[in-house]
């Protein structure tokens, strides 16, 4: 499932039509139900889903997965940092992390995005392909680093204290040396657990943000914006919000199983036989 | 939301041409259904005065409201719940016919204007009765529109008699009466202009020109702001807070008694306990129209125009747009409005060809407007210096968050991207996006192309024309297009001072035809509509571009299954 995911963007071009060409008839009301050439139907603008719901998973992916990445960087640096040094810097990055996790996330996201109602005017925003969606990413990333970075820095005080970091300080290897020879690669299963796992929550939040309309601006196919323009038609014309629907449903069901898999993989205590 | 129609903001400044930007049209959830539905058999005036079915029961019209009218004041009217009472319990000197917008006697039975346009002798008819039962005269005319006048009474609807001589001393408080205004005798008004101002007569025939009876007025306690009294056809009989207001028909109304006997003005805020009202038979007629609409309800449905019209501005002082005629007009030809109106957003709005709504004086069928065209509108784009779009700088639309707005933008980006022009569409509240658009009158507003809506203040060409292009209003008074242009400026204003009604017309089409034709300062999208539920035993219904709680009550007829 997951690699559909990943492959859609990837195939999609191939095979289906222009994601901003209208293709339903010119004297049927849009959104027309699926037939042979639109096995999803049209839009409420009369644009094959086919085509939305696979260049809206490119979308949603990429705004998902360069999320965690930012997340993932930030949180590493800052809870090894923590970790690490201990002391006022940790007290300071874990009281931070715990601000922003004590937040609700969702409102947190919302208002930062409100706050950026023209994305195409900011200076970092400006130079990606798509500027409003670059607001969801950074935002998504802005809150994720929180979770990954007191994971790290548990992790980290953890193998701290383990007899193979002493004997490596002990052999003279530098803090930096042993963080990335020793620490990281050790802690590295239960990051990358908790990171597979964040993307279907960005996924989520990725569609719900747009759904309320401080996502990625139209035409360009987000699946939150399908189905808020479908949810007019729901009652007489469903197949319109029920496509991206499924999709959003099939990716964040893809990544939460990836994610229990690698813990399956990475933890052994769980995967000891009852 | 409220829509509101008349104006939703208080006039300011000098002048009387203070037509207040459309805010309500965009902001209006117009109420575009996905259904077809015939009008025919109900359109066109009914008989006047035809007989009721004979029954014993009493022949009960009940229609809904979305909220409580603001006011039953008429001098305090400004919007349109406020006049769906006012309209029909009070009359004013001339009244305004729903169905022609021909100027008609009310009040006054005849009236002259003198040569130079100048002077307006009203003459009274006979026999006009308050509610209160004491005859109509001329004093009672002056002294309401003293009333209208006068500081203390805050009208935001002063300016309708601010043409009269006077006037405007008489307001500040600077003479006991109005210069302009006399009554030679009980059956005789004279108003006398500062200057030929040919919509005047029009502008008489709206609410805040009611006349009202000056023992009922003087109230210090306002005992009238819930129990109104006038000379229309119905009169207030009980008004329950938040809930009902009844009309009953009044017996020596001058044109004769409606033949319906009561008005219940039900108020139900929420639009699907109002649907469920109409369809269970607690209402006979309903103003929203739900946008999936069961297939049975569908022949009841009464859609016609309203005097408003939708654009895209484009901003003249603004790359790509200033100075290259060739491309707005690409655009325009571009755009495939046929198909946005009847296909994609089937409703009461109809494509449009150009400013001024079929309804008034000056619309024009001939005008030919931009049809779509997609082969003409490359070779313009590329006469434009644009060859399929090569070369064009970034151009957005920007639209404020409402209603169609973003359907319709998106419909637009698609037609142009056929083109090879790309836009990228900027949605903002409210307040941002008239920043954008507005401007200031010396430095234009950010935004290239905008989405707009203009609705008439009254019936007049005058009234969508000089605020939207003339010259003088560059900038927040309304010509956010930067448009200028002498030879229309002249013929604008010209027909103000030209008393002839169809040689004022005329000046108005030609004034159209050379902005829609030659300058093409926006995109012209579409003629505004609005849809009205009506029971099929509600007979008389007179469809009328001034909205839906204009239409009037009395010429409706029942003829109601006995229950």
């Amino acid at each position: 499932m997951t690699l559909g995911a990943l492959a859609a963007p990837v195939v999609g071009p191939l095979f289906a039509p222009d994601p901003y060409t209208q293709v339903a008839p010119r004297d049927q009301t849009p959104p027309t139900p699926p037939d042979r050439d639109h096995p999803f139907g049209t839009d409420a603008m009369g644009r094959d889903l086919v085509s939305r719901v696979l260049f809206g998973a490119s979308l949603s992916l990429v705004v998902a997965v360069g999320a965690q990445a930012v997340a993932l960087a930030l949180g590493i640096a800052i809870g090894s940092l923590a970790g690490l040094r201990g002391g006022l810097v940790d007290a300071f990055a874990m009281r931070g992390a715990d601000v922003l996790l004590a937040l609700p996330s969702p409102l947190v996201a919302l208002a930062v995005a409100a706050a950026i109602p023209e994305p195409e005017s900011v200076p970092v925003l400006r130079s990606l392909p798509v500027p409003s969606a670059g607001v969801v990413l950074f935002v998504l990333a802005g809150i994720g680093w929180a979770g990954i970075a007191r994971l790290v820095r548990g992790e980290i005080r953890r193998l701290k204290a383990e007899s193979y970091t002493g004997a490596a300080r002990a052999a003279g290897a530098g803090a930096l040396r042993i963080l990335g020879r020793h620490l990281l690669p050790n802690a590295s299963g239960p990051i990358l657990v908790a990171a597979t796992l964040g993307l279907g929550g960005n996924i989520l939040m990725e569609a719900w943000l747009s759904f309320l309309g401080v996502g990625a601006r139209p035409p360009i196919p987000s699946w939150g914006t399908m189905i808020a323009e479908a949810q007019i038609h729901f009652l007489q014309r469903p197949w319109a919000g029920l496509a991206p629907g499924l999709a959003i449903l099939a990716a964040v069901l893809g990544f939460n199983l990836l994610g229990d898999a690698l813990r399956d993989r990475f933890d052994p205590r769980l995967a000891v036989p009852a | 939301m409220k829509r509101t129609f008349r104006g939703n903001a208080d006039p300011r400044g000098p002048g009387l041409r203070r037509i207040l930007p459309a805010a309500a049209l965009l902001a209006a959830p117009l109420l575009l259904a996905a259904c077809g539905s015939r009008s025919g058999d109900r359109s066109g005036p009914a008989a006047a005065g035809a007989a009721p079915a004979p029954s014993a029961a009493p022949q009960v019209f009940r229609f809904r409201l979305r909220e409580e009218p603001p006011t039953v004041d008429p001098a305090q009217m400004t919007d349109n719940l406020s006049e769906a009472v006012i309209m029909n319990v009070f009359r004013g000197l001339v009244a305004m016919d729903p169905a022609t917008l021909a100027v008609v006697p009310a009040i006054a039975s005849s009236w002259t204007v003198s040569p130079d346009h100048l002077t307006y002798t009203f003459h009274l008819r006979d026999g006009v009765l308050f509610h209160n039962g004491r005859a109509v005269e001329a004093k009672d005319i002056v002294w309401s529109f003293e009333r209208l006048l006068k500081k203390d009474t805050h009208s935001p609807r002063r300016w309708l008699l601010e043409p009269v001589a006077g006037a405007l001393d008489f307001a500040a408080g600077k003479a006991a009466s109005v210069a302009g205004m006399t009554a030679p005798d009980p059956r005789t008004v004279v108003l006398r202009l500062d200057h030929p101002f040919a919509p005047f007569l029009g502008m008489l025939t709206m609410g805040g020109a009611s006349i009202v009876p000056r023992e009922i007025y003087e109230d210090s306690e306002k005992k009238y702001l819930r129990a109104p009294v006038g000379c229309g056809p119905f009169k207030v009989v009980r008004w329950e807070p938040a809930s009902l207001i009844e009309m009953a028909a009044f017996d020596h109304y001058y044109d004769g008694r409606p033949a319906v006997d009561r008005v219940q003005v039900r108020i139900i805020e929420n639009q699907v306990t109002a649907f469920q009202e109409y369809r269970t038979g607690g209402l006979d007629s309903l103003d929203e129209v739900p946008d999936d609409l069961p297939p049975e309800v569908r022949p009841e449905v009464l859609r016609y125009p309203l005097l408003g019209v939708g654009y895209i501005g484009l901003n003249l002082d603004r790359a790509p747009f200033k100075g290259n005629v060739a491309l707005r007009q690409a655009i325009n030809y571009a755009v495939d409005k046929e198909y946005l109106w009847t296909t994609l957003m089937p409703g009461a709005n109809v494509p449009g060809r150009g400013l001024i709504p079929p309804g008034i004086p000056g619309y024009d069928p001939e005008l030919p407007g931009y049809p779509h065209d997609e082969a003409r509108a490359r070779s313009l784009l590329a006469k434009a210096g644009y060859p399929a779009g090569r070369g064009l700088p970034p151009i957005s639309l920007w639209f404020n968050t409402s209603g169609d707005n973003r359907r319709i933008a998106e419909q637009v980006q698609a037609d142009l991207r056929k083109i090879g022009v790309n836009l990228t569409l900027r949605e903002v509240d409210w307040g941002a996006y008239l920043k954008a658009v507005e401007g200031t009158a010396d430095a234009p507003g950010e935004a290239q192309m905008f989405r707009f809506g203009w609705a008439l203040d009254y019936p007049d060409a005058d009234a969508v024309l000089r605020p939207l292009l003339h010259s003088k209003n560059i900038g927040p008074a309304g010509n956010y297009f930067r448009y200028r242009n002498p030879a229309f400026d002249d013929l604008v204003d010209q027909a103000l001072v030209i008393g002839e009604p169809a040689a004022r017309a005329d000046l108005y089409r030609k004034a159209e035809r050379l902005a829609v034709m030659e300058d093409a300062p926006m995109l012209f999208l579409n003629y505004y509509g609005s849809m009205t539920l009506f029971k099929p035993y509600v007979h008389g219904v007179t469809p009328t571009p001034l909205g839906e709680f204009r239409i009037p009550l009395e010429r409706l007829r029942l003829d109601k299954p006995a229950s």
